[in-house]
């Protein structure tokens, strides 16, 4: 704290209101711990020279003002060893709902980097901030948060260390997930860790799965429990399968990945040659091109996504829904 | 009836104007205005009783500065009551977050950080504001494409963000990519969209009557009409139904609304969507779980885009 009282002037004293030096003195004092009758005397002395003791009704007028300015001061109870403890104060920190959704924001063009870390930090520096707001402010900033990131997972959510998890991939640990998946429920998965990265606002883990020999990616806030950690370290060499496939129109702009690698290029047309470790990932991404994209090679990926595609449309022909 | 308790009334006057000069900069008027205003004062108190109490809180350590012409006669407290401590890990992640707001080249975004980080910093202790001033600093040199990317369109993101502003019609002058002819078209402006690496303008094509996503690397040229923006355009929403397994876990986007689960255990997701190409684009996503229910002309879009996808390979 920066304001340490030490009254050393005497001939101010007409030029100051003492008491109220006193409960800015208390305040401060409970600002750091809570304190007893005598702590507080004890403590005043050792500021303010010659101090007179205060007796129990004048600490009592004293908490009494600064409850009435808003501060909420429990009295001494058993359960607190008798001493007063400050749950609130009113100088609390404040921000404008244009600055919170000026901090949101940037929150959401981080996340749209696919910068996790930074997004774990942002998480976290907004939780320090948030415990410092005024109640009301509070509400705001966290009525601001969830409608700003509504999809974004925050990553407060998780049960488990990122940290941690991280250090696991740069050992690439053997770990057993108790997941909850959204297609079968809670159940065990063992993988080989490999990264963690962002996505569409989530955080996700890559792993290697020596029984069904894939790579999966498994959302963070859904794993439930680290069941185990193998101690070895692991030397596995993902499944990868090469893919060609044909982009055009709009989407000869969109960024490639680094899976990715240009063949040809045309002025209209870009055919681009991709090591694939996700399959299910690698046809959501072909699918989200629309008709600017279409699969070269293999022939049985061609089949699979013609498939999809007819799926689809079967949906929209057997409805029957007029509009 | 409520049990009147003692209270020691300068005290209280001293302590409320340290919680007033910690929201606001106030001037002798100010004070007396909310010692008037307060329950338990309701009257005005001279000048030098105010200097009192000022001089008070400056005694037991405040920092307060004396009114200035600068300040607009007021007195200002320099440093907050209460201290907020941040780890190192926090004084960096402030500094990166100017940095930024700063790469994204808008007034807004920049000013609201500033005033942000000037009312954080009031709270924090001096070899802490001193951290964050040296990250900052540190910062300013690094000069990797992630904070560079859109210095080129510092110029145009600035006048598009004055633009939106003040709400006038414009014309923009562009050319995509894989068309050769340069497009014209009479818009009314929403908003900058940031995508990793592009930055896109919204807005709404008066005589299409349709909501555009244009990148400002295809802007050729761009002009305020003297026309105030008149049409308060309401999105038309897009309705489409999610099935199975997505339907539990689905995170609905910032412009859609969702529809609690029918007895299938189905969802239906309203969408206000200003691009509805790129919407359904990414409803292809969801295959067979997602089927557009409403306008006619979205679902027969989306039919379209299917039919000519299946095509590719036929």
């Amino acid at each position: 704290m920066q304001n340490q009282f030490q009254r050393s002037d005497y001939s101010e004293l007409d030029n100051i209101s003492l008491t109220a030096l006193r409960i800015i003195y208390i305040f401060n004092m409970l600002l750091k711990s809570p304190c007893d009758d005598k702590e507080i005397n004890q403590k005043l002395k050792e500021q303010i020279e010659d101090s007179r003791e205060l007796s129990k009704d004048t600490i009592c007028i004293y908490l009494h003002t600064l409850r009435l300015l808003g501060c909420a001061i429990t009295r001494p109870t058993r359960t607190n060893n008798f001493k007063y403890v400050l749950l609130l104060h009113p100088f609390k920190f404040h921000i404008t709902k244009k600055e919170m959704e000026t901090l949101m924001e940037l929150r959401k063009y981080v996340s749209s980097l696919c910068e996790w870390k930074t997004a774990v930090e942002i998480d976290d520096l907004f939780d320090t901030i948030s415990a410092h707001l005024t109640p009301s402010t509070k509400k705001l900033f966290h009525s601001t948060q969830k409608s700003s990131l509504s999809r974004e997972i925050t990553s407060n959510t998780f049960f488990h260390d990122i940290k941690q998890l991280e250090k696991y991939c740069k050992q690439n640990k053997t770990l057993t997930l108790l997941y909850n998946s959204p297609e079968s429920g809670e159940k065990n998965i063992t993988l080989a860790a490999e990264k963690i990265t962002m996505e569409n606002g989530a955080f996700y883990i890559w792993g290697y799965n020596e029984d069904t020999e894939t790579t999966m990616y498994l959302r963070l806030d859904r794993i439930l429990d680290i069941k185990s950690v193998s101690l070895r370290k692991n030397k596995i060499k993902p499944k990868l399968f090469t893919v060609k496939y044909k982009l055009q129109g709009k989407s000869t702009c969109e960024v490639l990945s680094e899976e990715d690698f240009i063949l040809e290029k045309k002025e209209n047309e870009i055919i681009v040659e991709s090591k694939v470790r996700n399959k299910f990932r690698f046809f959501q991404k072909i699918l989200s091109y629309g008709n600017e994209c279409t699969i070269i090679d293999p022939p049985e990926l061609k089949e699979e996504i013609t498939t999809k595609l007819k799926n689809m449309l079967r949906l929209y022909n057997d409805s029957g829904i007029e509009c | 009836m409520e049990k009147k308790v003692k209270i020691s009334a300068s005290a209280y006057r001293v302590l409320l104007l340290l919680q007033k000069l910690n929201e606001n900069d106030c001037d002798i008027e100010d004070i007396n205005k909310f010692f008037l205003e307060d329950p338990y004062i309701s009257r005005l108190f001279s000048k030098d009783v105010i200097l009192k109490y000022i001089n008070t809180l400056r005694t037991a350590g405040y920092d307060i500065s004396k009114p200035c012409v600068a300040s607009k006669h007021c007195y200002k407290l320099n440093n907050a009551p209460v201290e907020i401590e941040f780890s190192e890990a926090e004084i960096k992640t402030l500094a990166l977050l100017k940095k930024y707001a700063q790469s994204l080249h808008q007034k807004r975004l920049l000013e609201n950080y500033h005033s942000f980080l000037k009312k954080l910093k009031r709270y924090m202790p001096n070899e802490q504001k001193e951290k964050l001033e040296n990250c900052c600093n540190d910062l300013e040199k690094n000069n990797t494409a992630t904070f560079t990317k859109f210095d080129h369109y510092s110029n145009l993101i600035k006048k598009l963000e004055q633009y939106i502003a003040e709400k006038q019609r414009v014309e923009i002058k562009y050319r995509i990519p894989s068309e050769e002819a340069e497009k014209l078209a009479l818009m009314e402006l929403q908003c900058i969209k940031y995508e990793p690496n592009d930055v896109c303008i919204i807005c709404y094509n008066i005589i299409t009557n349709q909501v555009n996503s244009i990148k400002i690397s295809q802007i050729l040229d761009i002009k305020q009409l003297p026309v105030v923006s008149k049409i308060s355009q309401i999105l038309c929403p897009v309705i489409f139904k999610i099935k199975g397994k997505l339907a539990e876990v689905y995170r609905p986007y910032e412009d859609e609304r969702l529809t609690p689960p029918d007895a299938k255990g189905h969802i239906a997701v309203t969408a206000y969507s200003n691009d509805i190409e790129s919407l359904l684009k990414r409803l292809l996503r969801y295959e067979a779980n997602c089927e557009v229910l409403y306008p006619k002309m979205a679902r027969d879009k989306m039919i379209n885009l299917i039919k000519t996808t299946i095509n590719n390979y036929q």
